[in-house]
């Protein structure tokens, strides 16, 4: 039952979420030089109730993943995990799921309107994800091996082009799945000047994932 | 309107008193600004007008009479056939803000569709354009450097061809002529079927000047070249509003062809605000686009606790509070769905919390 509490809690979100305001910019790369075009997932998921709270982030990234690639933010989602789960990484692999789905979904859109083929890229920051569809490793909750096997899929029948490991602190989606998280500021950067995290470029490099796909 | 020189007179609720010099239309204005000050664009009924002065609703309603007696024809009560679907009506008022920050009073003759007797067997659910729809609009406006035009259908649902049952309308109350009703000849605001028939009418419309659906976004229309070449315009549709984006030759095209066919209200070209959707849709001339929900998320308050029930913290929340925190958390969640992720993650939060909240979950 609803409490006193409640209301206190609703307060102090309305605070924060007026400081945050709600503005998305899109623009266009300053050169006038041919760019690439690929549909860019980020998803992330935590702990913060039993079920494990998911979120991702979608959009359209115009050029590489460099320091000055345009980014527009076209989607996105928070909510509570469909099912209980036993580990955070098996609520990743839902959050992941999610985000390919949406992602799938633009890609289509965008090849209708443009005749031209769209890659899809998925970046989680969960090892055992990336592990699950890179190795032989499989994942330990048996319960979401269907999930796994639904992505894996989608790789083979190459709907989905490349999943990328990045680490947790440069992830964009991390603000849709925690309070307090630290890439607030980054995730607003994002959504007013369509800009990639500052070292978004470099952790990939220096991150030891192989590229899927 | 008196002319009363005693500063000390009462005057009652709908009378209003006139200075020399001062013209109704400013008294209008004055009026409707008050309210919309207090009461914002919230719905009323003519006994819920809250002391705003009877002339103000009595032109708003006049004006919409004369626009609903193009899609009704006038039957005297005794020639209305005795198994004839008699539906009754009211009128609905409310301040609109134009796109020039304006204030307007707006009536809405409403039939009360739910005491239609065939209701159970119309079709009734209709489609809207997803945000995910507006923002690959907004994106590919942006990347190819295209002009956006929003418009709006004047009366939607009463342009949308003749009605193909026999319904007829006891006037509301506003109206002077008590012996007589008003027997449909077209859809109208409150029939159940109304906005699925203006959907259907609008889509066969948008087909035959060229428009096709996008099937994985609906009410995403697109114009694209006949040999399958890429798209050059682009337009969503949220029931009566349109926004369109393509070359400004190809807007104002397709915008004269929609003329044309429907009564359109006011036109506007980017570079421009626009409000879309509850949206407000800034188009620099740079073809950068800002869209932001800033005044709504500025418009909500949280509900008032005085010091002795802040803290109370575990008591159960009555009604009212109850009813409170739920609005808000829905609006919070709207604004989360259209504009920001920051909102769709904390209504998620909040609305899974309920009552298991304690007090120190969040701090400030």
């Amino acid at each position: 039952m609803e409490s006193v509490s409640d209301i206190i809690s609703q307060v102090n979100c309305l605070k924060v979420l007026k400081k945050l305001g709600t503005s998305i910019r899109y623009t266009r790369p300053s050169d006038s030089k041919r760019h690439t075009l690929s549909i860019v997932v980020f998803s992330d998921a935590s702990r913060s109730n039993e079920c494990g709270q998911i979120g991702f982030v979608a959009g359209l990234l115009i050029g590489d993943f460099e320091k000055d690639s345009i980014y527009h933010v076209l989607h996105w989602s928070s909510n509570k995990s469909r099912c209980p789960v036993k580990s955070i990484g098996a609520a990743e692999i839902l959050a992941a799921g999610n985000a390919v789905d949406e992602a799938k979904m633009l890609a289509a859109a965008y090849t209708a309107l443009l005749h031209v083929k769209i890659d899809v890229v998925v970046c989680v920051d969960c090892k055992d994800l990336y592990d699950s569809l890179s190795t032989c490793h499989r994942s330990a909750d048996k319960s979401i091996r269907a999930d796994v096997a639904v992505i894996m899929y989608e790789f083979e029948t190459h709907n989905i082009n490349r999943m990328i490991w990045i680490p947790g602190k440069i992830n964009p989606a991390d603000p849709l799945t925690k309070r307090d998280s630290p890439m607030n500021k980054a995730l607003q950067l994002m959504l007013y000047n369509g800009l990639l995290c500052e070292n978004f470029d470099q952790a990939c490099v220096r991150s030891s994932n192989k590229v899927l796909g | 309107m008196n002319y009363n020189t005693d500063d000390s007179a009462q005057l009652s609720v709908n009378k209003v008193q006139l200075l020399p010099g001062v013209e109704l239309s400013s008294t209008e204005k004055e009026a409707l600004q008050s309210y919309y000050d207090q009461f914002n664009s919230k719905e009323f009924l003519l006994h819920q007008a809250q002391g705003l002065p009877q002339f103000v609703t009595q032109n708003a309603y006049s004006i919409e009479e004369i626009n609903f007696k193009k899609i009704f024809k006038e039957v005297h009560f005794s020639d209305i056939p005795a198994d004839a679907n008699i539906i009754s009506s009211h009128v609905l008022y409310k301040v609109k803000v134009n796109d020039d920050n304006s204030l307007m009073m707006k009536a809405r003759i409403g039939p009360h569709g739910n005491k239609d007797r065939d209701k159970h067997n119309l079709k009734t659910d209709f489609a809207l354009c997803p945000p995910i729809g507006i923002r690959v609009l907004l994106s590919m406006a942006n990347m190819f450097k295209w002009t956006l035009a929003k418009s709006d259908v004047k009366s939607a649902f009463l342009q949308t061809g003749t009605a193909e049952r026999d319904i007829y309308v006891v006037p509301p109350r506003e109206s002077r002529k008590k012996s007589f009703y008003w027997h449909l000849l077209t859809a109208a605001y409150g029939l159940v079927n109304a906005s699925a028939k203006w959907q259907d009418h609008s889509d066969s419309f948008f087909y035959e000047i060229g428009f096709q659906q996008l099937p994985y976004i609906p009410h995403l229309f697109y114009m694209s070249n006949i040999c399958s070449g890429p798209v050059f315009v682009l337009a969503t549709k949220v029931v009566d509003d349109i926004l369109i984006a393509g070359d400004m030759s190809h807007v104002k095209a397709i915008v004269e062809k929609i003329d044309a066919r429907f009564k359109l209200g006011t036109v506007v070209y980017g570079p421009g605000r626009f409000i879309y959707f509850g949206l407000t849709i800034v188009q620099h001339v740079d073809y950068s686009i800002v869209v932001n929900a800033d005044d709504k998320l500025e418009a909500l308050e949280s509900y008032p606790l005085d010091r002795f029930r802040r803290r109370q913290i575990e008591e159960p929340l009555n009604e009212i509070e109850l009813s409170a925190i739920r609005s808000l958390n829905g609006s919070i969640g709207w604004i989360g769905i259209v504009a920001s992720p920051f909102c769709s993650f904390y209504s998620s939060l909040l609305q899974q919390k309920g009552g298991k909240c304690i007090r120190h979950h969040f701090s400030g």
